[in-house]
């Protein structure tokens, strides 16, 4: 399985315009809309919209964030924009190619 | 075509079933397998965390998410029947 198997999954949530929550290691949520997404599962996110603003207030006012990819826990994906099927299969697919 | 030639396979016969996972920080998620890669990065669908901080146990329901695979501690298919924990 190649590791870009995800990079390109979050290109399509990407134009689809689907809005994801990225859930770090030190347990900081945020929300907003990935725009970017490279090799490292680095994100950008516009209009981060931060969980808990009490305390992070320094976070408020973020137009453009840049997440380093080492740092993501979860990416929470609404469930109705998760794709089940053509992800399972697609998953299925690249693990006999890999075999090969 | 079958058979169990190399660790990850326990998570290739695990795709659309239920597993457990253990985490780092004392964090552990059940969930449906939807896809991996070799770095254990997935998606798991219908999540549910369970974490223990402090001797206090924490449930969140989560819907799907792609988790980091850097975390992971074991992996393993519910199918066989593991108790909960």
């Amino acid at each position: 399985m190649q590791s870009q198997f995800f990079q390109t999954y979050f290109r399509g949530l990407i134009e689809r315009c689907v809005s994801v929550t990225i859930e770090l290691k030190n347990g900081l949520q945020i929300q907003g809309q990935i725009t970017y997404v490279d090799d490292n599962l680095n994100f950008n996110l516009v209009d981060p919209e931060v969980s808990d603003p009490v305390k992070q207030p320094q976070l408020i006012t973020l137009k453009n964030s840049f997440i380093r990819g080492s740092t993501v826990k979860y990416v929470h994906i609404p469930q109705e924009e998760l794709q089940e099927e053509v992800l399972i299969s697609a998953c299925k697919n690249e693990v006999k190619k890999q075999k090969q | 075509m079958d058979t169990l030639d190399e660790p990850l396979d326990v998570l290739k016969f695990s795709i659309a079933q239920q597993i457990y996972i253990k985490m780092r920080n004392n964090i552990e998620l059940k969930g449906t397998l939807v896809s991996y890669d070799n770095h254990l990065n997935m998606i798991i669908s219908k999540a549910e965390e369970t974490s223990f901080q402090e001797g206090i146990k924490t449930k969140r329901k989560l819907d799907a998410l792609y988790l980091r695979g850097d975390g992971i501690i074991l992996i393993s298919p519910l199918k066989k029947g593991i108790t909960s924990l």
